[in-house]
């Protein structure tokens, strides 16, 4: 009884923690209907701000508070709504969950470029570590402070949404814009005092929380994680609820620590599975929510259906471009180029199920690492059949994951995801190989484990260059199957569900039968894709596995389009190629740090993804095909003399270049030209305006005007 | 985010040549090089007449001028030597073992401006794995230089496959992974096989502890390379006589539950407490120590806490420490010439270069390799090369550690414990018991035990 009793106290603690983590993300949701998966991250920045002015510039305590908590955290929020969040008011829920997340890329970058990891950062406890006895166990003023703040903070929060004029103006901005608009509110201010209180209590929990967890950046950014799990007992909007589900965490990790045997090998680590497991029970009990009525789709958004002729050209270019560069490059280049291809894979498989489907999904990456464990089990020479070995595993997991979550969708969707990969990530990949009746399971058996690439019958592999083409080839087949999905009725039948899922059931579509498909083929690309990239690393740790690798790929396939295989090949080229980049150019590394994330927080303006964009600049040239033939003989002939060796790979490189600006540039003068043309030849009211009149012009004025004809 | 993989990363790098095979990898005492490195320059006259003459520590000649020439292998000419040193500098822990190629661009300039290996110049490549591109970095070096010399990568698993495939040698400055502890044509200055270990810190606190022989508790941070350690960590504490009373894995990012970790330790009654992590983490474990009222007689640590930022936590820390090193400390640089050379090598050819323990690791791998590239003469070939360097004995890179064997499958007997208070680290003779005629260092033949690799 004495040690449940002291377990409790410890247990209590720590609930503060996660209370203190999940308060502001409550606040934010409520109030905005954005939830945050940034809001660890700006914990951290107010922790480490807090850090610079009282312990590196040695400002007094009150001091140092006043100006983080109601200066600096309070700016910040401003600037997030003002600059990012504004824009996403009728943005789907996707674009809200990766411009989110993509914030929490950007401030981690910026947190590590201020405040270099490599540095101390020594923190030091409030009342200077004094501590009192409770049941037993020390407890330190500043714990004790923590669950008072905690307690007070949760309060003043209930207080401000439902005593207050403003907590009234935020929660009738949240149910529905347009009627507060209507009332005479003005949700824009709300929005800026919720961000601004948001992170203000963010900061707050960051500064309390540093010193019991030192002042880490990774840390800081994932506590949120547990967080998240207190958050949804409240559903992400209660807040005494909230504090029950941070309680009953904290209880558990206590209760886990003091009973559960650590001799066992398996359950050693279950402890960190605790807050995933929990996520996921709160949201199978969930009572079943409604159907959206309301699309998903941004009114800008468009999803192409590619003809057959422009998917084949496209799928042949991919190859080409592929071929002329492993002529080109050298082995440890075609390495990292063929890294591109294997997360291009990874993030292709979102192009059905979010592309398409409209269902957000973070355990991508999950599936890639179970493709990655089957693939070694059953391809140890690297033989393409293991990969069907691979989609069919994968497929069914896809599948099983599906099952408790197809009632969710949107935030409770991808939290669902979320909780699976984290289960995943910290203890299944993690455990020793164990015998389940017949079978003996292995994941990655406390190490690393070694996948080939693939080896085609009668096709020479190996070297890294035929890999790398190899790997274009299937990039190209699958994009080759996303399109003919999206032009197969399951595709119109998906877009349908990503509409309106409502409106689907009424007609009556099976929506379930329909989200049980697309995750099964998605995991199942998601699994072939991993086996493929694993190949292309040679030995992979679990670790690259890890939900948070997941959060990259689904924000830069997007940032890319999600819409198409392009924004997919985006995501590659970005998470893949940038390194090659930095390579060579050794000033990017800091861009690099910023740039996925700047370039999600952009994303709330264009829907359609940056491919799209580019690809309108070529557009241009259908209207002027000489010049098209003129730009595909200019890349033929540069590529065949880089093949030949005439010019150097950087000769390649910017020419190409050269070609890529000069030839679309000067199709638009034209087309610009000949449209003026056109325009001045066909139009009345340009007769005489820049060219003196001729007696045609005057011929048809009169005619126009129904004038006698007049001599000039 | 590539985060929590770093923080694995940096885990496994800072672990796995500590813990598993002998202890003298990371640490960089960055807060304590810049007393001893500028107090002691000027007094130190000998040292630096020595290094102006192309020596180091007790390392005469290391390069000088000569008429060996061919080309001999694959980065070998007439003029110079092409050799790479691997890191991690650019990944996303920036600057990761930094050290060791600031180390090698400080070497190579000295060295050179001495006439270099009998007359070739050294030309240092930068060969970065960025902590994930390990393949990528290898292929490269491949097909530019000679050998790989003074470095290291943390994802050294593939060290197998690529670098034997093309037949580069590699004077190793750490290896991590079992795989590539293994591999062919590969010397490490301070051998670290999988299967023997040298157990100094756990002779150390038998002596000085023998009551907590039967109370002994080890912590690890939850990644499974370091329960593999810590696995191999238990075996020898075992082989030692001491029973397991406490084990426990911790959260590698986020831990919560320090204050209960104190908690069942005390209730335990754990008197020796081994701990396999990252130094911020034992901090708050010293801070929930302090809450609870209570310390372990000594907390058992390899190397990689050897580290100016721990060094920067120091005042937090209240109880005793062990840390098990082979190498000289830097803080006393001034009684020991090497350790003074390497500070003052390190000021004149590479001012803004980054001090630190594995840059020492690195030099020694280098003063290995210019000692047997100069023994091969003309006939600079990878076989040669690998044969001298494997046939050295006694090698102390000129006294900046422990003797050791570099062609043996054995560890080095030989270690020393480090201890921590609010002053910074300090040599603790009385725990390591030095041995007759071993300077700093105990260097019994019992210290080497068996492990299941």
């Amino acid at each position: 009884m004495a040690e449940l009793l002291s377990l409790t106290v410890l247990g209590l603690c720590t609930a503060s923690i996660f209370a203190l983590a999940a308060s502001g993300l409550v606040l934010t949701y409520t109030t905005t209907g954005i939830f945050n998966f940034a809001h660890g991250a700006i914990g951290m920045l107010g922790a480490f701000a807090y850090w610079q002015v009282h312990d590196d510039w040695g400002w007094s305590t009150p001091v140092s508070l006043v100006v983080v908590l109601l200066v600096l955290a309070p700016l910040l929020g401003l600037a997030i709504e003002r600059g990012i969040m504004r824009h996403l008011t009728d943005a789907p829920e996707t674009v809200r969950i990766v411009v989110t997340i993509s914030l929490l890329v950007a401030l981690l970058g910026v947190g590590l470029w201020l405040w270099p990891a490599d540095e101390p950062h020594p923190t030091s406890l409030l009342f200077e570590g004094k501590s009192f006895t409770l049941f037993d166990v020390g407890v330190t003023y500043h714990r004790a402070s923590g669950v008072v703040v905690a307690v007070a903070v949760a309060l003043g929060l209930r207080l401000l949404l439902f005593r207050t004029r403003a907590g009234l103006d935020m929660r009738a901005s949240v149910d529905s814009r347009p009627l507060a608009l209507l009332h005479g509110a003005r949700p824009d201010h709300s929005a800026a005092l919720a961000w601004a209180i948001g992170c203000s209590t963010a900061a707050l929990a960051g500064i309390l929380i540093a010193p019991a967890l030192s002042l880490n950046h990774i840390s800081l950014t994932l506590l949120i994680v547990s967080a998240y799990a207190a958050a949804m007992f409240g559903r992400l909007r209660s807040l005494p609820m909230m504090f029950v589900g941070a309680m009953v965490l904290g209880l558990a990790d206590s209760y886990a620590i003091g009973y559960i045997p650590t001799s066992n090998q398996y359950f050693s680590s279950f402890r960190f599975a605790i807050p995933a497991v929990l996520l996921f029970v709160v949201l199978l009990a969930m009572p079943n929510p409604q159907l959206p009525t309301r699309s998903s789709y941004a009114s800008r958004e468009d999803i192409p259906r590619a003809s057959w002729a422009a998917s084949l050209v496209t799928a042949c270019a991919i190859i080409g471009v592929t071929v002329v560069l492993a002529n080109v490059l050298g082995e440890a280049d075609a390495l990292r180029a063929s890294k591109i291809f294997g997360l291009a894979l990874i993030a292709l498989s979102l192009v059905p199920l979010t592309g398409f489907g409209g269902q957000v999904s973070l355990c991508q990456m999950s599936f890639a690492g179970i493709g990655a464990v089957v693939m070694t089990h059953h391809g140890q020479a690297g033989q393409p059949l293991a990969l069907l070995y691979v989609a069919a595993f994968c497929g069914v997991i896809g599948a099983l994951v599906a099952l408790p979550a197809l009632r969710l969708s949107g935030i409770y969707l991808a939290l669902s995801t979320a909780a699976f990969a984290l289960f995943l990530d910290v203890w299944v990949f993690k455990l020793p190989a164990f015998d389940l009746g017949p079978w003996e399971i292995k994941f990655f058996n406390l190490g690393i484990i070694a996948v080939k690439p693939l080896d085609i019958p009668g096709v020479d592999t190996s070297t890294r260059a035929s890999q790398l083409v190899v790997l274009s080839v299937v990039f190209a087949l699958f994009y080759l199957l996303v399109v003919a999905v999206r032009r197969s009725s399951f595709g119109e039948r998906l877009l349908a569900l990503k509409d309106s899922p409502a409106a689907c059931a009424t007609l009556g579509l099976d929506v379930t039968r329909l989200k049980f498909a697309v995750f099964g083929l998605s995991a199942a690309m998601a699994g072939v894709g991993g086996a493929l990239y694993a190949g292309t690393q040679g030995s992979v740790s679990p670790d690259r596995f890890a939900l948070f690798e997941s959060l990259p790929i689904l924000l830069l396939s997007v940032v890319g389009g999600i819409g198409t295989a392009a924004g997919a090949l985006f995501a590659g080229l970005i998470l893949g190629g940038i390194p090659i980049a930095i390579g060579i150019w050794p000033f990017l590394a800091n861009l690099n740090r910023l740039l996925p994330g700047t370039m999600g927080v952009a994303l709330g303006r264009n829907p359609n993804g940056a491919v799209r964009d580019i690809a309108s600049r070529f557009r241009i040239l259908l209207e002027a095909p000489g010049l098209l033939v003129g730009l595909v003989a200019t890349l033929v002939v540069v590529s065949a003399l880089a093949i030949a060796g005439t010019i150097t790979g950087w000769g390649l490189l910017y020419l190409s270049a050269l070609a890529m600006v000069v030839w679309p540039q000067t199709a638009e003068i034209l087309v610009a030209r000949r449209i003026r043309t056109d325009v001045q030849a066909s139009t009345l009211e340009w007769a005489g305006v820049d060219v003196p009149f001729t007696e045609d012009d005057l011929l048809r004025v009169n005619a126009a005007l129904r004038l006698e004809t007049v001599s000039p | 985010m590539k985060h929590t993989r770093v923080c694995s990363a940096l885990l496994a790098l800072l672990l796995l040549t500590a813990a598993c095979g002998r202890s003298d990898d990371t640490a960089s005492p960055g807060t304590t090089n810049g007393d001893g490195g500028t107090s002691t320059t000027e007094g130190d006259t000998d040292g630096a007449t020595l290094l102006a003459n192309g020596g180091f520590g007790d390392l005469a000649s290391v390069c000088q001028d000569g008429d060996a020439s061919g080309a001999t292998a694959n980065g070998v000419t007439d003029t110079e030597i092409r050799l790479g040193t691997v890191t991690d500098k650019g990944g996303l822990v920036a600057g990761l073992n930094e050290e060791m190629y600031d180390t090698a661009v400080a070497f190579t300039k000295w060295c050179n401006d001495h006439g270099g290996i009998l007359g070739r110049k050294l030309v240092v490549d930068d060969a970065d794995a960025k902590l994930f591109e390990y393949e990528a970095a290898i292929t490269t070096a491949c097909e530019r230089d000679f050998a790989l010399v003074g470095g290291g990568a943390v994802f050294d698993e593939d060290l197998n496959g690529v670098r034997v495939g093309c037949g580069m040698p590699n004077i190793a400055g750490y290896v991590v992974s079992q795989e590539g502890r293994t591999a062919d044509l590969q010397v490490q200055p301070l051998p670290n096989p999988v299967d023997r270990t040298t157990a100094g810190r756990y002779l150390a606190a038998k002596a000085a502890f023998p009551d907590g022989l039967a109370h002994y508790g080890i912590m690890n941070a939850n990644i499974p390379s370091v329960v593999l350690v810590r696995d191999q960590l238990v075996d020898v504490a075992e082989a030692n006589g001491f029973v397991v009373d406490y084990k426990v894995e911790y959260a590698p990012s986020g831990e919560t539950g320090w204050d209960n970790f104190a908690k069942e330790i005390k209730d335990k009654g754990i008197k020796i407490l081994e701990f396999v992590g990252q130094p911020t983490d034992l901090k708050l474990l010293n801070q929930a120590f302090k809450t609870a009222g209570y310390y372990p007689d000594v907390v058992l640590l390899s190397t990689n806490f050897y580290d100016s930022i721990y060094a920067a936590e120091a005042k937090t820390i209240t109880g005793n420490l062990f840390i098990q090193s082979a190498f000289y400390p830097l803080e006393n640089a001034a009684d020991n010439k090497a350790t003074q050379d390497y500070l003052d090598l390190m000021e004149q050819y590479n001012p803004s270069g980054k001090i630190a323990l594995l840059g020492t690791q690195g030099l020694s791998s280098w003063l290995l390799f210019a000692r047997a590239a100069t023994a091969c003469g003309s006939d600079l070939t990878a076989e040669c090369l690998l044969e001298e360097a494997a046939s050295t004995t006694e090698w102390t890179a000129g006294g900046l550690h422990a003797p050791q064997t570099p062609g043996n499958t054995d560890p080095s007997p030989c270690f020393l414990i480090l201890g921590l208070d609010a002053s910074g680290f300090f040599y603790n003779e009385e725990a390591t018991a030095p041995t007759a005629g071993d300077g700093l260092y105990n260097c019994s033949a019992e210290n080497v035990a068996d492990v299941s690799g």
